[in-house]
Parts: C-alpha cells; sequence; structure tokens
C-alpha cells in the first residue's frame, strides 16, 4: 500500500512538472528568483547519506543548492539504490518553494575509472588511452554513450567527463590512461564523439579541465602547479582538443587549478577572467556552462580562503562552483561571500544573472522540468544494452596494438602444457599516487581461464612485495609459457623488477601492457609485447583475443613508447 | 599497506578451533551448518548437539573478538528468545571449560533485547605478526529465520587500507579514492541470500570453502566482484604474513563457490619448486 501512495504521489508530482515544463520561461523564472536563490543554484556539492535526511532538506530548500555530486559507496551501494536515491532528490528539490530540478553528477570516465562499475551491471568500456589508440570518432562515440546510457537509467545527468587534456609526459601520476593520448588532433575528434556520446544520451558532458591538466606532473589535489608555457605555446594545435568538445556541443567545461603564466601569471585558470573570458568565451567562442574544479583541492585551498576564492572564481567567469565535500557550513561561507560581493558591486547582478540563466536553460534542454526521474526497478535491464556492449568491444579491439612479436608468439599454441600468468588483482595499488586503490574485476587470469585450462594464475599487484616477486619467479621456472602484464611500471620499480626477472629466464613470454603504452619502454628486452591501454575488462578480453588469434589488433600508439623521445620532439 | 584480514590460530587446548579473523573479527556466522559445524568441532556430546540443533532456528549467533592488548579473547553468543539463555550457558560453559581456561563470564542484553553471553579467554596467537594500528571492529554476520543475512557493524577497518588518508580531507583525499572507498564494501553482502564458510584443518594447510547464493543473476555479479575484492586483499595482507592463500572463486548462475587452501609461504614455495 505505502508503495502505492509513493507512485501514486511520484506520478502526480511528474504530472504537476509537466505541466509546469510546457510554461517554463527561464526569463519569468529568473525574475521571480531571490538573489539567494540565485547563488544557490550556482553551487555544486558533494553529500553525506543514502537517503533524504532533514541536512539535505535544508540544503535544497533553505540554501536552494541546485546541483549535487554522487560518490558510489558513500551515497549508494548498487545503481538502483542510485536510481532511488536521486529520485528522493529530486522529489524534494521539485517539491521546494523554487521548485528547479537538479543536476546529479558523478565522475564516469571510463574504463576503470566507473562509480557505476561493470561488476555493477554497468557497460565495459575501454578507458581514454584504448579510445586514443583506435583513433576512431565512432568508437569514442560508442563508449560515451553506454557510459550516458547507464547513467542516466541510474538518474544521473551530469557526467564530470571526458577528460580530453593532451598528455605530455608518462610521468604525470594523476593522470596516463585517462587522457586519450598526445596527438591533439586525435583528441579533437574524439571529445567531439564522446561529448555527442554522452549528450545524446541525455547526460550533460563537462570536458575537462580547461586549459589543461596534464601539462604538469603535480597533483593539484595537493599542490598549486605553475606552466610556464608562452600565449603561443598554449594556443599550440589551436586548442582543437577543446574546439572538438565545443563542436560536440558540449554544455559544460571544467576548468583546472592551475597558473599557466603565458596568460596570468598571478591567477590560477579557475580563478583568471583573462583564461575563462578571453581564452575560452572569445577565443574558442564557447557558449556553455563553465564549471569550477571542486574549490577544496589544496591548489586552492591552500593558498586562498573559502569566501575569497569562490567570490574569484565567480568573478572570473565560472558560472558553478564545485566543492566535492559535503560540508553545509562551507557551502554556506560560499554563498554568503558571493551574496557580499554582489551587494558591494564586486561582482555585477547582471553576470550572476547570465551565469543563473545557463544553468537553468540546460536543465530545460535536457527535460529535467520534465522529468528528471529514472525507473530504479529497470536500472539493471535498461543497463549495458547489448547494441552498447557489443560496440565497446569494437572500440576494445580497435584499441589494441601489437607492438613487437619477434618470436611469433602470437597467436598463442594451446599446447604448452604449463601456461603461468601474471594477472593485476580484482583490485590494485594506484602506483606512484600512495595508498590508493582501484577496482579492476575481471582479471586476465579469469579471461583465459574462459579458453584454456592448463593455466595458473598468481595475481599480483601493480606494486608487487619481495614475497611475491619469490613465488612467481619460482613458478616460471617451471612454466612452458608466460604471459605477463604491465600497469603504471612507471611508478613502480617492484614491477620492473618482477618483469626484468621473468623475462631473463628467457621462456617464451608474452607482455600485455594494460596501461601506458611508455611502460614498454622499459623492457627492451621483451620479445612480445601488446598494448591493450586499459585494464577494463572489455580491453583485456579484446587483448586476450589477440593472443589467441581470434581478433584482429585495430590500433595505433596513441602516446610515444619512448618517452624521452617525445619531451624531446 | 597495513594488513586487515588475517587467518589467526588459536593456541590449541584439546583441539584446534580455527577462527578466521580480521585480525580480530572472529567466526563469521553464517548459516545453520556453519553452526553446526562448529558445533561439531567442539567435540560436544550428542545432547548438546541436539540442543544446539534445536535452538539454532530460533535465533542464535556467535562471534569472536580479540582484545587490544592481544591478551584475550572474547567469544559472544547472543541468544533470542531469553528462555533459552541457560541452557546455551550450560553448553557453552562445560564444555568450554574443558578445552579453554575459561578468564570470565558474564550475561548481559543487548540494546535490541538480546540476551549476550560473553565468555573471555586468555590466548596466545601463534607464529602471525600482528599489525599495530588496527582498531578492533567485529564483522558480525547473522542470517534470520527467512534466510536473510544481516549484516552487523558496518566493519570499517576491515578496509582500513582503502580509508588512509582519512576521509574528508579533500586536499588529500582525490576523488578517485573516494569513489573507491571501500569502508562499505562488506556491507554489500547484504542482498546474498545465505553464506557459507567452511575451514578446515588438513596437517598444515587450511582449507576454506566458500557457498553463497544470491537471488538472482545480477546480485551473483556484484557478490562476486565484492568476492573477489575480498579474496585479493586477504591474499596481499597474508603474504605480508608469510602466509600463501591459494584458490579461486566461481560463478555458476545463481551460486558462487570458493576454495581456497592457506599454508605457510615457505611451504608454497617449496611445492612451487617440486
Amino acid at each position: 500500500m505505502n508503495r502505492m501512495i509513493k507512485y501514486i504521489f511520484l506520478i502526480f508530482i511528474q504530472s504537476s512538472i509537466f505541466l509546469r515544463a510546457e510554461q517554463i520561461d527561464i526569463h519569468e523564472k529568473l525574475n521571480q528568483m531571490t538573489l539567494d536563490q540565485k547563488i544557490g543554484q550556482m553551487m555544486f556539492m558533494g553529500f553525506e547519506g543514502r537517503n533524504v535526511t532533514d541536512s539535505i532538506k535544508i540544503l535544497i530548500e533553505d540554501l536552494h543548492i541546485g546541483s549535487f555530486f554522487l560518490f558510489a559507496l558513500g551515497n549508494f551501494n548498487f545503481p538502483d539504490e542510485c536510481s532511488a536515491l536521486v529520485n528522493d532528490i529530486q522529489n524534494t528539490a521539485l517539491s521546494s518553494k523554487l521548485g528547479i530540478p537538479l543536476f546529479i553528477a558523478m565522475d564516469q570516465e571510463g574504463g576503470i575509472a566507473a562509480p557505476i562499475h561493470y561488476m555493477m551491471g554497468a557497460t565495459s568500456t575501454p578507458g581514454n588511452m584504448a579510445l586514443g589508440a583506435s583513433g576512431r570518432e565512432l568508437d569514442a562515440y560508442n563508449a560515451y554513450s553506454a557510459l550516458g546510457n547507464d547513467m542516466r537509467v541510474c538518474g544521473v545527468n551530469v557526467n564530470f567527463a571526458p577528460a580530453i587534456d593532451i598528455l605530455t609526459k608518462a610521468e604525470n601520476t594523476d593522470y596516463t590512461i585517462r587522457s586519450f593520448g598526445s596527438h591533439i588532433n586525435i583528441t579533437h575528434r574524439l571529445a567531439r564523439g564522446a561529448v555527442r556520446g554522452l549528450q545524446n544520451n541525455g547526460v550533460v558532458a563537462a570536458a575537462k579541465h580547461f586549459p589543461g591538466l596534464a601539462y604538469y606532473e603535480q597533483d593539484t589535489h595537493r599542490f598549486l602547479p605553475t606552466v610556464d608555457l608562452t600565449d603561443a605555446e598554449l594556443m599550440a594545435g589551436n586548442m582543437a582538443h577543446f574546439r572538438g568538445a565545443i563542436e560536440g556541443g558540449t554544455d559544460m567545461i571544467m576548468t583546472v587549478h592551475g597558473i599557466f603564466t603565458g596568460w596570468d601569471s598571478e591567477l590560477p585558470a579557475t580563478l583568471s577572467p583573462f583564461i575563462l573570458k578571453t581564452v575560452l568565451r572569445k577565443r574558442l567562442k564557447y557558449k556553455g556552462l563553465i564549471i569550477s574544479d571542486s574549490m577544496g583541492m589544496g591548489a586552492i585551498g591552500k593558498h586562498y580562503s573559502r569566501e575569497e576564492s569562490t567570490v574569484l572564481a565567480v568573478a572570473a567567469g565560472c558560472d558553478i562552483i564545485l566543492q566535492v565535500s559535503p560540508k553545509s557550513d562551507e557551502i554556506r561561507e560560499r554563498i554568503r561571500a558571493v551574496k557580499k560581493a554582489v551587494l558591494s558591486g564586486r561582482i555585477s547582478i547582471d553576470q550572476i544573472d547570465a551565469s543563473v540563466k545557463r544553468i537553468l536553460s540546460v536543465k530545460l534542454k535536457y527535460g529535467l522540468f520534465d522529468n528528471p526521474f529514472s525507473e530504479p526497478e529497470k536500472v539493471y535491464e535498461n543497463m549495458a544494452p547489448d547494441h552498447l556492449v557489443n560496440a565497446n568491444k569494437i572500440a576494445a579491439l580497435n584499441g589494441i596494438v601489437v607492438l613487437r612479436d619477434n618470436q611469433n608468439l602470437i597467436p598463442m599454441k594451446q599446447s604448452y602444457k604449463s601456461i603461468l600468468i601474471i594477472s593485476p588483482p580484482s583490485i590494485i595499488t594506484r602506483a606512484g599516487k600512495g595508498e590508493e586503490f582501484l577496482p579492476i574485476g575481471t582479471t586476465l587470469g579469469d579471461v583465459l581461464k574462459k579458453n584454456i585450462s592448463q593455466i595458473d594464475e598468481l595475481r599480483i599487484d601493480t606494486v608487487p612485495t619481495d614475497n611475491e616477486i619469490q613465488m612467481a619467479v619460482h613458478k616460471a621456472k617451471d612454466a612452458d609459457f608466460i604471459i605477463t602484464y604491465l600497469l603504471l611500471t612507471e611508478f613502480s620499480p617492484k614491477q620492473k623488477e618482477l618483469n626484468k626477472k621473468l623475462l631473463a629466464l628467457n621462456k617464451p613470454t608474452i607482455i600485455i601492457g594494460l596501461g601506458m603504452p611508455s611502460d614498454a619502454r622499459f623492457f627492451p628486452e621483451a620479445s612480445t609485447i601488446i598494448l591493450a591501454h586499459s585494464p577494463s575488462s572489455v580491453s583485456i578480453e579484446a587483448g586476450v583475443n589477440v593472443i589467441l588469434g581470434e581478433e584482429i589488433a585495430g590500433g595505433s600508439i596513441p602516446f610515444p613508447v619512448d618517452n624521452h623521445q617525445f619531451n624531446k620532439e | 599497506m597495513e594488513s586487515f584480514i588475517h587467518i589467526v590460530l588459536i593456541e590449541k587446548q584439546n583441539n584446534s578451533l580455527p577462527i578466521i579473523s580480521q585480525y580480530n573479527v572472529g567466526l563469521i556466522k553464517v548459516d545453520y551448518s556453519l553452526i553446526l559445524k562448529t558445533v561439531e568441532m567442539m567435540e560436544l556430546t550428542s545432547f548438546q548437539q541436539i540442543l544446539i540443533h534445536f535452538l539454532v532456528p530460533h535465533e542464535i549467533y556467535f562471534w569472536t573478538d580479540v582484545n587490544p592488548t592481544k591478551k584475550t579473547k572474547s567469544f559472544f553468543l547472543s541468544v533470542s528468545p531469553k528462555r533459552f539463555t541457560p541452557i546455551i550457558k550450560w553448553v557453552l560453559m562445560n564444555q568450554l571449560e574443558k578445552q579453554f581456561p575459561v578468564y570470565s563470564f558474564e550475561t548481559y542484553r543487548d540494546e535490541n533485547h538480546h540476551w549476550i553471553i560473553k565468555t573471555t579467554l586468555p590466548i596466545q596467537i601463534s607464529t602471525l605478526t600482528k599489525p599495530e594500528n588496527v582498531n578492533s571492529n567485529p564483522l558480525h554476520m547473522r542470517s534470520n529465520n527467512n534466510g536473510n543475512l544481516i549484516l552487523k557493524n558496518h566493519s570499517g577497518n576491515l578496509y582500513l587500507a582503502f580509508l588512509s588518508p582519512q576521509s574528508g580531507d579533500e586536499q588529500s583525499l582525490p576523488e578517485k579514492q573516494k569513489i573507491f572507498d571501500a569502508s562499505h564494501l562488506a556491507n554489500l553482502l547484504y542482498r546474498v541470500t545465505d553464506l557459507n564458510m567452511q575451514l578446515d584443518i588438513i596437517d598444515s594447510k587450511i582449507k576454506i570453502s566458500l557457498l553463497v547464493n544470491c537471488p538472482n543473476a545480477i546480485t551473483t555479479k556484484q557478490t562476486e566482484f565484492i568476492l573477489m575484492t575480498v579474496r585479493d586483499i586477504a591474499y596481499r595482507s597474508l603474504m605480508d604474513l608469510d602466509q600463501f592463500l591459494d584458490g579461486n572463486l566461481k560463478r555458476i548462475e545463481n551460486q558462487i563457490t570458493g576454495d581456497f587452501s592457506l599454508r605457510p609461504f615457505s611451504e608454497a614455495l617449496g611445492v612451487a619448486h617440486e
């Protein structure tokens, strides 16, 4: 009975919204809003909990927060719970006096950077570096269509993706395979395809990180990096990657917290009027929403007060301020600071109106006033549709590169009696990033076992211990054939040691690269190296299919294998 | 990385009672058959076994915890309804006194009006090095009469290593880490219909068998992912403790099985070398 009442209430709310949506007039709505309501709509934040609590109601009803960011495991466990939570929170927003639907966002970048994980029912996608190896716009479109479809099925309507920064250094610990690679022209078309894929599936793309995260090695969660490039150097390639996203119609662009001295020697991009208004709006003719990266990150938080950074960001041209932290007192400080700046004339009300108008227009464009809801009971039915699963298998295969095969080990003969697989475990250490972990799911061994029975699998972390190395070498001595992997090798001396020791046994060995192509440069002695560019399930399967000779690799290297050679170019 | 899942062998008196432990988490009480297996291992009399047999469906669950000083181990037995408490107490005391020098014994009622029998024993933990700075937080599961598995106490520190640095400190906690913050991972098992883990000691090797039934295909896949993660975390942690966990999971329709063995690393290395 309760469920029936809930559905009737939902239908009632949806019907009334539908009627209202037909009549919605952005200008009229804007004129009806108070300054507090306008500023609240410009705030994007995280929240704690798995249901609509009183504190969330306060954020929506009293602070008029317009957008929320979700964390898997933090805000929900399973996709259907995500859908139910989003419905409840949207209902709260629509039932409030302001009655404006919410942006609900996630960082679903693809590959293994996917909070809605494929083992939870979502589509497995190859990840950006593998798409860079494919270089095909259609593959990017299909990968991001899958991400968009699965997000919208869960009620999420904004994706802080695609990450379209051009990677210039293999040593960048924060970015690596999140990038499409080093080729700006390839990134141009992939960015366009990715944006279209998301947005055609009802999810706002937030192309990031403008003007570029990957120029430096430092992590902006902790440091404020400085990029000493001239205006001409920064505009090299005419910023084709961001032009690609804009051509694709991206409705949101996220800024980065780095100083670019060629444009602004003092202020980070997020706070720089020149970078946002002159470069992004005027030179690149971008008309969509500008959202800051999270303002609590070290790059900003360690150098500016909350109040000052928020005011500077809005004054610089950010339409939306992102604070992934759920702390309501911090968001209150930001709102108060902006209000004070408007009342004192430091920020004009016209600028606030322009930002809110953009926000409401995008919410209207995506039909959120009509129906921001999803169907929890149909989540698994609608996630990972066959056509997108199959399209992503093709995209993953197009991202495979056989770097070399000097001993003709591919296709692999199945007559070996004893095959040792060194596989990444289902959860790996994010080497180079301290105590961080990434879930992968299906392991290399899991996939190979579907095809070959006589294998012995050792799941060894990206940062192996001495015991793990010892065990692997002992087992390898008894094996006829070895398959081992590379992932985050750049940052793991122990992984290098392990693979060097395995190669020194002079047994037939295939190395499969599941991360950066440049990891391969550490092993010139390896006769056979195949690059899948991603540890996601679909890429591992594609790599195994190529190893077994069932499929032909279709990619080209998206980032120089010899990083040092790249740096000289 | 800190170790946080351990298989700890209690110093045996008459019998070895293997305890799967998160350093201090005790037996993961799961279902009827595991209780009976435990009862069997405790060498109870037939009469006592019949009593347990009779009592189990009426909600009885069992967990253990190692005191942070690592000098005592407590067995907890929650019994409901109350009238069974004296019987359980009699069964427990009668047997434990034979096997272990009982340190203390108390009965109290918890907030859910379950009667808890707490027995504390002095212990010696054999051979394994214990990690520091791991807080006690027992994993506590039970199955109710409807076959649902209920996990109490979040067992947050089961995944402690995922949470360093402290959550909430945004400046030092990149978003990716938050996404994969696994403090709630253990909670994810609440959709499982039943979970059965059995431990057997064969010479120096411990065999661990796992059987998980799920209500549908998607839950099975999701559960497999959770268990794969736990498996790989356990593997790594045990390797740090010179123990070698071998084995794998299998998913067939709505069921997941796992057969693992645990033995000293040196012995496993010897086998690999043979």
